[in-house]
């Protein structure tokens, strides 16, 4: 069924307000919450549109599921944390006084992010594939302990690998993001810390740090989003459960080609789910992040 | 700078952009190698035999419909348009969360960033009925809408930061001198914090440009094909498209990018803040 298929029943119901009558049905006790996946079967085609109540929250939360949720915040942890280290240390790269052809680099550096994220995701596949891959094949003639066959069936090497991808699609927004940054840093600041005896560290520490961060903020939100979202990675290369994120479980349950396929209901849930986290997430992360400076202002 | 120095950064430099081209290398090699089908079985660093067949024909005829440039100026249309929308829209709106304050203000911010949650593909069937309804949703003008409202958020949400490290001393200055809150604004905020406007055209820019599930969802006529789109939809059936010729669209989509910007840096992350 496409998504858009208007004939089906539950989706025509649905759009006739079908879903508020069952809900309001459902709240005011007129009908009760149906317990768990039984009434949806595997095409989800032509039912009425029930209300299930919370029950499909249920799941969840018990069935396996804070395997993965465990998994999605480690992921955006690690993909955010490694786009930004490599983003704004590039950018610090470029902005050194004196540095010969920063334009150049910085132009070749963004190219990443002008390939669309499903092409690149499918040319890291096949670079890291294990037979053909083109680290693999510029390997074979080294001796054995030398060659590089990714397995991507460990979780471990999977994770290593869709990380190095998801860092190459995501660091040229970072790093475009804290060159603008840097250019609201006057030079005079650091020429006053440069007279009062403060090393490099310390002018990072007191100066560079606290005026940028502001700045490269709301790059690292959209940026953790996204990578919490992460979808077409994790589609391009196949991983072992957990390795997985909420997104690609939502597209593996309403997908009506997968072995779980067509329970949009799962799908829905999961979704309503991704939304709860990540407003805490958000929520969390713009009061912990906030500098001193916006305190005060 | 001292020459060792220099060679240190010039050294780092060259292993990040080895890591940020050896794709790109990849996609060069299948394009110019007219004798690879498929995936090559074995590695070369340069082509076998050196050709621009591929271009010529991913040229000619990418999709069923629309040559290359009709694809271009497709995609282009789109995405300009929305990299414009998202500025013109979020710049005024980022300076009233940047320097005023009101009720709403916080929660008003994070609001916006509610509607970045889902992944878009999550939002087909809402928007489906949307577009329909407004009767736009066969148009390109109806994608232009949806990429804006895609990249509205961190639009937003990073001029508002620019602008809210512009000092305000230096407004403060211009209205002495008799200027109004808008003069201020257009003469002074908004040209300091062109580089964060810029990086925001660009995301909503590069949106509008790679998004393609949508646009196969909503479009039904083939003269409104994007770029993205049409390179989707080859890879949909990578065995009668080849790989070369995925590649060769793909290194003549990002062309036109890397040209934009490569005229555009200087002037768009040139040194803001006065500093002599």
């Amino acid at each position: 069924m496409a998504l858009t298929d208007f004939s089906s029943t539950s989706l025509r119901d649905g759009l006739n307000g079908g879903v508020w009558r069952a809900v309001a049905q459902g709240l005011t006790g007129q009908e009760e919450a149906k317990t768990m996946p039984v009434q949806f079967d595997r095409r989800g085609y032509g039912r009425e549109v029930n209300y299930v109540g919370l029950n499909w929250l249920g799941p969840i939360f018990t069935g396996g599921i804070p395997d993965v949720l465990v998994f999605n915040i480690l992921w955006v942890v690690l993909v955010v944390g490694a786009q930004t280290v490599l983003g704004v240390g590039v950018a610090l790269m470029l902005h050194r006084r004196g540095l010969h052809g920063a334009g150049v680099w910085r132009s070749l550096l963004i190219v990443p992010w002008a390939i669309p994220e499903f092409v690149g995701a499918l040319v890291w596949v096949r670079i890291m594939d294990a037979d053909f891959g083109a680290l693999a094949l510029a390997s074979a003639n080294l001796p054995p302990e030398l060659r590089v066959t990714p397995d991507l069936a460990d979780p471990g090497t999977a994770l290593l690998v869709l990380l190095v991808a998801a860092t190459w699609a995501g660091f040229p927004l970072m790093m475009l993001a804290a060159s603008a940054g840097l250019r609201f840093i006057p030079a005079e600041v650091y020429d006053a810390a440069h007279m009062d005896g403060a090393g490099r560290l310390d002018q990072w520490r007191y100066i560079t740090w606290p005026m940028l961060w502001p700045l490269v903020l709301p790059a690292v939100i959209i940026r953790a989003i996204a990578a919490f979202n992460q979808f077409y990675l994790f589609y391009a290369i196949q991983t072992a459960f957990p390795v997985i994120t909420f997104a690609t479980l939502s597209f593996i349950f309403f997908d009506s080609n997968s072995f779980f396929g067509g329970q949009y209901a799962v799908s829905a849930a999961i979704n309503i789910f991704t939304v709860a986290v990540l407003a805490v997430m958000v929520a969390v992360f713009t009061r912990v992040a906030r500098s001193p400076q916006e305190d005060e202002a | 700078m001292t020459w060792r120095k220099q060679l240190l950064y010039q050294l780092g430099l060259l292993a990040v952009a080895i890591f940020a081209l050896l794709p790109v290398w990849l996609l060069a090699y299948l394009a110019f190698d007219g004798g690879v089908r498929g995936w090559p079985t074995e590695f070369r660093l340069w082509p076998q035999t050196f050709t621009l067949e591929v271009f010529e024909r991913v040229w000619q005829k990418p999709a069923q419909t629309l040559d290359f440039v009709g694809l271009l100026q497709n995609s282009l249309g789109v995405a300009g348009g929305a990299a414009w929308l998202s500025v013109a829209l979020g710049a005024s709106m980022a300076y009233a969360f940047a320097r005023w304050r009101f009720p709403g203000q916080e929660p008003g911010l994070f609001a916006l960033l509610v509607g970045a949650f889902l992944p878009p593909v999550a939002l087909m069937t809402p928007l489906f009925i949307l577009l329909s309804w407004l009767g736009i949703r066969t148009t390109l003008w109806g994608l232009m809408v949806v990429y804006t409202a895609m990249a509205m958020p961190f639009c937003v949400w990073n001029m508002r930061a620019a602008f809210r490290a512009v000092p305000l001393e230096l407004e403060e200055a211009a209205w002495l001198d008799g200027a109004t809150p808008w003069v201020a604004f257009w003469r002074i905020s908004l040209p300091l914090a062109l580089p964060a406007i810029a990086v925001g055209a660009l995301l909503a820019f590069l949106i509008g440009y790679s998004e393609f599930a949508l646009g196969w969802l909503f479009v039904d006529k083939p003269g409104t094909v994007t770029l993205a789109m049409a390179i989707s939809g080859m890879m949909q059936n990578l065995s009668t498209a080849s790989w070369s010729s995925v590649a060769a669209l793909c290194l003549l989509m990002s062309a036109p990018v890397v040209a934009v910007f490569v005229l555009l840096q200087h002037t768009l992350l040139r040194g803001v803040v006065p500093s002599e």
